[in-house]
């Protein structure tokens, strides 16, 4: 039977994948897209989790934070495509290697 | 970009009202089981109005940043002014939080948040950076020059509405509430960074944004954990610290330990230091490092019961992060990236007092983390006017958003060109080493001094031996200001700069001299946490 | 007692604001300076007289400003008190000091930066201030430090030359051993008692007495070890064997310097230190004995030495130091009544003397020698009275102000050892010879001094006169003061013969000085040289302690910062060593790397913390 953990360990597989993918992608847009993975693997085990009975009751808050959650992915995307905007003058593939002046 | 700051501004304010409105029903009914036992002496029926009047501060930053949206429309040609506008809401805002200080702790929201001293020392230092730094980008700074600059209304905005996320980091008592506060601000920040359309400048931002958004993400996952394993999200419900538990606690610090600037966590922060403009460098260090750390000392203070490699865990990280901040300073040509190291050193003396804190089990330590913060901002603010006030401009435009060049010749023969600013860049440089009468040393003292009745003798070898890294380069940059003159470098006229150096100077030496008024506020500020 | 609370708050606060005044604006309105620094000091004394009497009646005044800082154990105030020790410290300070002041406007007239030198001179007496009044520890460890701070500058005021500099150099270095000393003695008594009030700290000492320490296997009474570490303190600022070689060459400084600081007020710290101490050092008996034995050494091999200097201003040194022996020998029998009854006369009458020799040598273009002096009772006859007057008082003939002090010193001592007593009573004798000497080699005899010099030769003016005569007359009275009794009794031995032999030999030393040098000089001979670099301890201290520290110093510039930091600093990344280029690697500019190791961090983390 499928159980709270089997979603708890899928949502850490999504998590590693945002993980890998924010450590070894180049494009702006792909880590980006890195960092939504990570935060929907958050969603997953919030809805996952608050299915689990605590202290004999049900606790079924989780979905209320998903949304929080997604409010703030909203709000991280929007700044991030704004800083992606501006990127764009300076390399047309928006890789993160073409900016590593600052440096020492 | 106009457009995609709008939109971020107007998701913040829903995120907010949406979270004030439903906070009741959400929170306390859903979210978090009636079992709940804090939350009972305040669940009557006018509580929301109690709950807005205990946050007075916030709603008055909240307001002036609303009202500024609406003049950036009614108004658009007066936005050079908004600035003061908004320095003005910072000051009332402050006055506020002066005369809420020491009333009795109102426990709001349900219990997410808790207005105490706490909150009060946070909210008098936040707000006041701000006002500073909103100050210091007031027109009156340009002297005869025309900034055709469009973006002072949005940075005012901006700036307020991080204050605001800084005084709620400091009052929460609940994980999601610190992370939608964190999220106010360190994403208010990111545009305000980015102003000075430069290439390094938007590595910068993007730097920083990605740091951040990888503290978010940890954060929230933390979170998941910490509420599959005790239902709810507050910090009082923490207890029986099990892997799951621990996992989530280790995610949700990890996320607080990337803005506070702890290795490994740090290496974004000399990068963004080198580019900020001055007035935003100065807010970052005081402020950023303030809501870190505020949310931080309020967390630790519910770990009671966590095992004690956690303990351990700190003692090491500090231990760390005081040997790379103030080693990679030693080698620094940029005075701002050397700031930026310099301020990564000061995350780890004050981590001390969160390891002593954590090793007695009670708040003693926490007192010294924010005594530390509260001296430390008035030197670092004053260092960077001081900078802003210096750099090199031939490259860049004059505006004062920009930021030019900042290498160690812009100080050279300061003494000589502005005496004033001279004595006071040295009186911040004392106080950053920690050499009295300049309060810095007490913040030092009280750490070592916390550190050393916590029995963290090892700890407290490291960190004067750090001390004397950072006395060493600080003493570089204060001969640099004291050498003979042989370069003619063209300055910005900044006489606001001029008049908060002088101030922070006084102020340095004023808290110096009476260090014990602030040590009591901060000794009061841990009592009801 | 509000009123008197008002008062003693002005007194503190009038020299650091005019301190601060002429600090900012002495660049711009150089001849202001001196009437502003002096206004401010007899303003400030003008205030003190009531405050101070009434501290001397036994109505202490407290005023209690802020909690300067508090830990768990330890808590210190800033708080100023005035009680009978203070207030006839008061005196001493302010007045004294206003009229060095006062004198000053006049001798530094000609100088570009007499703006630094006001400032620096109400600074410290801001800091003197800060010393005697402060009712804790820390108090007056900062005012300790203080003046010392002002003491090198204006030791070293023309820093131009090289003679000023390497003496403010020497000063600095030897007192910091004294420091060290004084500084670990704090520590360890703030330690003992977990209190820095003056007052708690000597009450509390009688009980602590039998406290011990092992060090090495070996008890140690602990208050003893305290009031060694203290002693040593002392001995650095008030100039006694054997860190006093630095004292003779802070002649250097301007004259007035002299007299305030390393004459009058601050070399007198370390004895006021002492007594205000006294319930520690009573409770250390074998410490008492070491410094009565230094006193002692002080108080005779000085005298000697002063025989042989040939330069008046050193001549004065050598007397301070050993009049200091004097007053550590009065303390160190813990009969500081009479301590602190010749540390105010010896003020009065030591500063007449500087301020006259200072009027000297205005006369004589800058001369210093004795040897080329001689006669000069007919040029400047003003500057001669009083400067007679003032060595009358150094050899302690009666009537005059030294006699007395000295008496009531050698009597207490007597009361604990005769043959300490007998001792200074030779001292006594040498002191008589040697203030006969200068003054007969100065004023009387033929003129040694050339044509051109003579033609210059005149009387100070109004300025620098009235001082001198204000504290002459000051010598002939405050002798008759019964200052020692307002400190309690004391406890005297007035066998008759320690009178008689006293007072026989200042006539038998005096005398025959007088008869010695009543027509020419004296021949130089190898003893008399040897005699005359302190029985060549000068050249031995600087061997030792001076050359090596400045050796390391220079040592520092040279190599570990031009050769080592600098080349880092700008940028010859190849010689930047491991640890430059380790920091260089770590932050690669590339956002994979940063975010590498913030996961890393975190993966350490859990892998730690997660059981």
């Amino acid at each position: 039977m499928i159980n709270s953990d089997h979603a708890t360990f899928f949502s850490l597989i999504l998590f590693g994948i945002g993980i890998l993918g924010l450590l070894t992608r180049k494009n702006l847009i792909m880590i980006l897209i890195s960092v939504e993975i990570m935060l929907n693997a958050v969603n997953l085990n919030l809805i996952a989790l608050s299915r689990r009975d605590i202290q004999g009751m049900t606790a079924v808050g989780g979905e209320a934070i998903a949304l929080f959650v997604i409010l703030l992915a909203a709000c991280e995307a929007a700044v991030g495509l704004g800083i992606l905007i501006g990127l764009k003058k300076y390399s047309s593939d928006v890789s993160v290697d073409d900016f590593d002046e600052l440096r020492d | 970009m106009r457009l995609l700051i709008f939109f971020l501004v107007i998701m913040i304010l829903l995120g907010i009202s949406a979270f004030m409105l439903f906070s009741d029903a959400v929170v306390s009914g859903i979210i978090n089981p009636p079992l709940s036992t804090i939350d009972i002496a305040t669940a009557d029926s006018d509580m929301v109005y109690r709950s807005l009047a205990a946050f007075s501060p916030e709603l008055v930053l909240l307001l002036t940043a609303l009202l500024i949206i609406i003049f950036e429309f009614v108004t658009p040609r007066q936005r050079r002014n908004f600035s003061v506008l908004g320095f003005g809401g910072a000051a009332v805002a402050f006055f506020f939080a002066y005369k809420n200080f020491n009333t009795a702790p109102v426990l709001a929201f349900s219990g997410a948040v808790l207005a105490d001293s706490w909150t009060g020392v946070a909210r008098i230092a936040a707000t006041a950076v701000a006002a500073v730094a909103l100050i210091q980008i007031a027109p009156l700074n340009l002297f005869g020059f025309d900034d055709k600059e469009s973006r002072y209304g949005e940075i005012t905005i901006l700036i307020l509405l991080s204050a605001l996320g800084i005084t709620l980091m400091a009052s929460s008592r609940d994980f999601l509430v610190t992370v939608i506060a964190f999220e106010i601000m360190s994403l208010s920040l990111y545009p305000v960074l980015a102003g000075n359309n430069s290439r390094k400048n938007y590595e910068a931002t993007m730097k920083y944004f990605l740091m951040g958004a990888l503290a978010t993400a940890l954060m929230l996952y933390g979170i998941s954990f910490i509420f599959g394993e005790t239902g709810s999200t507050r910090y009082a419900e923490l207890k029986g610290f099990n892997a799951r538990l621990l996992i989530g606690m280790v995610l949700f610090f990890s996320g607080l330990f990337i803005k506070a600037g702890f290795v490994p966590f740090h290496a974004w922060m000399p990068d963004v230091y080198e580019t900020a403009p001055s007035f935003l460098g100065g807010f970052m260090a005081a402020g950023i490092k303030l809501g870190a750390f505020a949310a931080i000392g309020r967390l630790i203070y519910f770990c009671k019961l966590a095992p004690e490699n956690l303990t351990t865990l700190v003692v090491a990280l500090s231990a760390a992060t005081l040997f790379l901040g103030n080693c990679g300073a030693l080698f620094q040509t940029n005075l701002a990236r050397l700031i930026g190291y310099s301020a990564i050193g000061h995350t780890g003396f004050i981590a001390m007092g969160i390891a002593a804190s954590l090793e007695t089990r009670s708040a003693d330590g926490i007192a010294s983390v924010i005594f530390y913060l509260i001296s430390y901002a008035p030197a670092v603010i004053g260092f960077f006017a001081v900078i802003g006030m210096t750099e090199d401009l031939s490259k860049t435009r004059r505006g004062l958003l920009q930021s030019g060049g900042r290498n160690f010749e812009i100080l050279r023969g300061l003494f000589q060109r502005k005496p004033v600013v001279a004595i006071c860049l040295a009186v911040f440089l004392a106080s950053m080493a920690g050499l009295p009468p300049a309060v810095g040393f007490w913040g030092k003292f009280y750490v070592f001094l916390t550190a050393y009745q916590a029995g963290k003798i090892g700890l407290l070898a490291v960190a004067l031996i750090n001390s004397l890294i950072a006395a060493w380069y600080y003493m570089k940059v204060m001969r640099e200001a004291f050498s003979p003159l042989d370069t003619e470098i063209e300055n910005r006229t900044s006489p606001v700069s001029l008049i908060i150096v002088i101030a922070m100077a006084v102020l340095v030496i004023y808290m110096g001299l009476l260090p014990d008024l602030f040590w009591a506020s901060a000794n009061l500020a841990t009592k009801a946490m | 007692m509000a009123s008197m609370n008002l008062l003693l708050a002005l007194v503190i606060i009038i020299p650091i604001f005019s301190a601060l005044l002429i600090a900012f604006t002495g660049r711009s309105f150089p001849s202001f300076a001196g009437w502003i620094a002096a206004g401010a000091v007899l303003l400030s004394f003008a205030f003190a007289v009531p405050v101070a009497l009434q501290g001397i009646a036994g109505n202490a005044t407290e005023l209690h400003l802020w909690n300067f800082f508090f830990t768990k154990t330890l808590s210190i105030d800033v708080a100023f008190r005035v009680d009978e020790l203070s207030g006839i410290m008061l005196f001493v300070v302010l007045g004294v000091g206003g009229l060095i002041h006062f004198y000053s406007i006049e001798y530094m007239k000609h100088d570009r930066s007499r703006g630094r030198f006001f400032a620096l001179l109400n600074a410290f007496i801001s800091f003197m201030l800060i010393l005697i009044l402060g009712n804790n520890l820390l108090m007056l460890f900062a005012g300790w430090e203080g003046v010392g701070f002002a003491s090198y500058a204006l030791i070293g005021f023309w820093y131009e030359r090289q003679a000023p500099a390497k003496a403010g150099i020497k000063a600095f270095i030897t007192n910091r051993v004294g420091d060290f000393g004084f500084m670990i003695g704090i520590f360890l008594l703030c330690w003992l008692t977990g209190s820095g009030s003056l007052a708690e700290i000597n009450a509390r000492c009688v009980e602590l007495k039998n406290v011990t320490v092992n060090i090495g296997g070996m008890p140690f009474g602990y208050l003893e070890l305290v009031a060694l570490m203290l002693f040593l303190g002392a001995c650095g600022k008030s100039a006694q064997f054997p860190l006093h070689a630095w004292l003779p060459d802070a002649m250097e400084g301007p004259t007035p310097v002299s007299a305030l600081i390393h004459a009058a007020t601050m070399v007198t710290a370390g004895i006021y230190m002492v007594c205000r101490l006294d319930g520690v050092f009573a409770a250390a008996d074998t410490v008492r004995e070491i410094m009565l034995l230094g006193a002692l050494v002080t108080a005779l091999g000085a005298a000697i030495v002063a025989c042989a200097q040939t330069d008046l201003k050193r001549i004065l040194a050598y007397s301070t130091i050993s009049q200091l022996g004097y007053m550590m020998a009065g303390a160190a029998v813990m009969a500081k009544g009479t301590a602190i009854f010749h540390l105010a006369t010896h003020a009065v009458f030591k500063a007449l003397l500087f301020l006259s020799a200072g009027s000297v040598m205005h006369a004589l273009s800058d001369k210093l020698d004795i040897r080329e002096m001689g006669g000069l009772i007919r040029k400047i006859p003003v500057t001669g009275i009083v400067m007679i007057v003032g060595a009358l008082g150094l050899a302690g003939v009666p009537l005059f102000a030294g006699y007395y002090s000295k008496e009531m010193i050698i009597g207490a001592v007597a009361a604990d050892n005769y043959f300490a007593a007998a001792l200074l009573i030779v001292g006594a004798a040498i002191t008589a010879f040697y203030s006969a000497r200068m003054i007969m080699l100065v004023f009387f005899g033929e003129s040694r001094f050339d044509d051109e010099t003579s033609k210059h030769c005149h009387e100070s003016n109004w300025i620098m006169i009235l001082p001198l005569i204000i504290l002459a007359v000051g010598t002939l009275i405050v002798g008759h003061l019964h200052v020692s009794e307002i400190l309690g009794h004391i406890e005297e031995e007035n066998l008759p013969w320690v009178f008689y032999s006293a007072l026989a030999s200042v006539i038998f030393g005096g005398g025959f000085g007088i008869y010695y040098y009543r027509t020419h000089l004296s021949h130089s001979t190898p003893w008399k040289e040897f005699i005359k670099t302190g029985f060549g301890w000068d050249a031995a201290v600087d061997r030792v302690l001076i050359q090596p520290i400045t050796e390391l110093a220079k040592w520092v510039r040279d190599y570990l910062d031009k050769a080592g930091i600098d080349s880092l600093a700008h940028g010859m990344a190849h010689s930047a060593g491991a640890l430059g280029e380790t920091m260089r690697t770590l932050q690669s500019g590339s956002i994979g790397t940063y975010l590498g190791y913030a996961v890393f961090g975190l993966a350490i983390l859990l892998w730690f913390i997660v059981p």
